[in-house]
């Protein structure tokens, strides 16, 4: 997938070889070197926004991302390179902003609410009812906010168990059994949503 | 564990939202911490000062105290620069002094009446006038933006006027709007004019202070500016524009001509009988258009034609396949010209596309005969859309900067040396300007290498030392 190639293109490094933007940044921190600024926001933007996608499904993503990049821009001159790695520090700053989001909603829609929406048809929200986001909101508006958050690191976020584990403070090998867990019901119910969620007309 | 219906739903940010954003971050200033040393130290100062009052008071000549280095009086600068707040506006930028922009010209010494010479906050350079110095040799680097906005100079002192055609409209208007809610007093004027018209007045007089344009001036043009009292210009690239036409890779890509694609969709064509004359378009597939073509229905799904995109659509395909019909592009009169290579058809052939690639995708992949119209910068974020060729050339990044790929064109901004010297406005107009990200979904941006060396050039040819 193109944004799967983006997130892990080759950077070189000295003496040859060519490692992932992950992977470099590791080897900036470990190595002390001034991070690269520019190359990490472009890496991590998409890493943030596809997180707030995921985690809260019909917020203002844009707004929820440039918050946290702002906060994460005002304090990165007190990024500390020993205690965190960078991933980690970016999304705790994006899981506070998530938090403080929710505690703004007024009003939490029930599950049931999904569907009630669908009563105002336009072909602009057909259209977006269908999409598999909107799937997924359905599926895991019931979910604990564990797994939503596990989820939404893990598939919106692209990282990998290891810094899920670091950030959510569950241990790597819990942060797969609950992954698999919740994916395997997430698939199982995947079709029957769509049922649930009005289809846009064809051409 | 088959996740890909998870994967799915991963979607790339909207570029403009991206580069919107780093365009913000960017203007923030990197502070470094306070060393632990230095902070300890102050502390031990400051606790330390705090005792010796508290004795001094205890001794009753406290009251005949000045506390001047508090108060920012005599002793201090009386300006607190708090320069590193998240919610710094470029008006708050541009008070305290200084410009996190890259663009910013350094402080410099002027010993020009006016100067706007301010007190440098935390180290970061100062907002200065322009020097009376002598402009740097021509030969800007070349950045063509073909949107046809001209910035006119102001009536009387410092007012600029601008001018954009349809294409670059919202760009103007959204550095104009950046640059009023920063602060700036005289609002610009914004012109809206065809190209052609935007360089007669560029050339005309000095009145035009910046154009922005959908093409290069033409050697005649720009010997008009320099017998005129318009003068030099300094000329840029600032990028290009680029529209692919996509199929399902289920069917494949055609090999598609301007002429093909207007002969396809244009309301009215020349007869085929008599090529004088224009009759309704009567094609249904492609193949009657170019037996070269497959029998498949002529399907289209398009920009809306008021859209920027879809009048850049307009612009480089049917207005181009228009043009190669000989009496068509002779025509003088703007109006008919106009009708006969601008107005599409509207018996469904051509139907405004759903927003966003993905719907666009999505959408021929159940119709993988039509054709899709997409930015070229969204193409890259497709994997099942492929790309026809125009001309025999696909669209690619190395086609769209050679010019090689007909549904590209290169965007230029001219700015004018004369106008350049008096005006501080037009620096800072310039800096916005820079500085606001193109949304026009078809804009490839330069590389960033370019961009800098561009940048750099013709705010030095312009007399501005650049960063």
């Amino acid at each position: 997938m193109a944004q799967s190639m983006a997130a892990h293109r080759p950077y070189e490094v000295a003496g040859g070889g060519r490692v992932s933007l992950a992977s470099a940044v590791l080897m900036q921190e470990e190595a002390g070197c001034e991070l690269d600024w520019d190359a990490l926001y472009a890496d991590q933007a998409p890493r943030v926004y596809n997180y707030f996608r995921f985690r809260l499904g019909g917020a203002d993503v844009e707004d929820l991302t440039a918050r946290t990049f702002e906060k994460a821009w005002r304090s990165r001159a007190r990024y500390r390179r020993d205690l965190a790695g960078f991933a980690t520090w970016l999304f705790k700053i994006a899981h506070n902003v998530a938090l403080d989001y929710l505690q703004t909603l007024r009003s939490h829609l029930p599950i049931d609410a999904a569907a009630d929406v669908a009563a105002e048809r336009t072909p602009e929200r057909d259209a977006e009812r269908a999409s598999d986001l909107a799937r997924l909101a359905l599926l895991t508006a019931n979910l604990p906010d564990r797994e939503r958050e596990l989820i939404a690191l893990k598939f919106g976020a692209e990282l990998n168990n290891r810094l899920i584990a670091r950030l959510t403070g569950i241990s790597e090998s819990n942060v797969g059994t609950i992954l698999h867990r919740t994916v395997q019901s997430l698939r199982a119910r995947w079709h029957v949503a769509a049922g649930t969620l009005q289809e846009g007309p064809p051409a | 564990m088959n996740e890909d219906f998870l994967h799915r739903i991963r979607v790339r940010p909207p570029p403009e939202f991206l580069a919107r954003l780093k365009s913000k971050l960017d203007r923030q200033p990197l502070h470094p911490p306070p060393r632990l040393a230095r902070s300890v130290l102050a502390a031990v100062l400051a606790g330390a000062s705090a005792l010796a009052l508290a004795a001094l008071a205890l001794r009753g000549e406290l009251a005949n105290l000045h506390w001047s280095g508090w108060s920012g009086g005599a002793g201090g600068s009386g300006t607190s620069v708090t320069s590193n707040s998240a919610s710094s506006t470029p008006s708050e930028v541009l008070e305290q002094g200084w410009l996190r922009n890259p663009w910013a010209p350094q402080a410099r010494q002027s010993s020009a009446a006016g100067s706007r010479h301010r007190p440098a906050g935390n180290g970061m350079p100062s907002v200065v006038a322009i020097p009376p110095a002598n402009p740097v040799a021509p030969n800007a680097s070349v950045a063509h933006y073909n949107s046809g906005a001209v910035v006119l100079a102001p009536n009387g002192a410092g007012r600029l006027r601008i001018a954009a055609t349809l294409h670059d409209q919202s760009h103007m208007d959204r550095t104009v709007k950046e640059l009023v809610a920063g602060g700036y007093r005289r609002e610009p004027q914004i012109v809206v004019a065809p190209v052609d018209r935007v360089f007669e007045q560029l050339c005309a007089d000095d009145s035009i202070s910046l154009a922005t344009a959908t093409r290069r001036m033409s050697p005649s043009e720009n010997q008009r500016c320099l017998r005129s009292a318009a003068g030099p210009m300094v000329e840029g690239k600032l990028g290009y524009q680029a529209i692919a036409l996509v199929r399902s890779r289920l069917y494949g890509a055609l090999s598609l001509s301007p002429r093909d694609i207007y002969l396809a969709l244009a309301a009215r064509i020349p007869s085929p009988a008599n090529p004088s004359a224009t009759i309704p378009n009567p094609y249904v597939s492609w193949n009657e258009v170019n037996p070269a073509l497959p029998p498949d229905r002529i399907l289209v799904l398009g920009p809306a034609v008021a859209s920027e995109e879809g009048q850049t659509f307009l612009t480089l395909f049917i207005e181009a396949g228009c043009n190669t019909f000989p009496s068509i592009a002779a025509l003088q009169d703007g109006t008919t010209h106009d009708e006969l290579c601008r107005s599409l058809r509207e018996d469904g052939v051509y139907v405004t596309a759903p927003p966003g690639h993905a719907a666009l995708e999505e959408r021929l992949q159940m119709l993988p005969t039509a054709v899709g119209v997409l930015p070229y910068p969204a193409l890259q974020l497709t994997v099942n859309l492929e790309a026809s060729s125009i001309d025999g050339v696909r669209p690619a990044q190395q086609s769209i900067e050679d010019g090689s790929y007909s549904g590209s064109r290169t965007l230029y901004l001219y700015v004018n040396k004369r106008r350049a010297r008096g005006m501080d406005g037009l620096l800072t107009f310039l800096i916005y300007f820079f500085g606001t990200p193109e949304t026009n979904g078809a804009f490839v941006p330069l590389s960033r290498a370019e961009s800098t060396d561009v940048r750099s050039t013709v705010f030095s040819s312009l007399g501005y030392q650049p960063p």
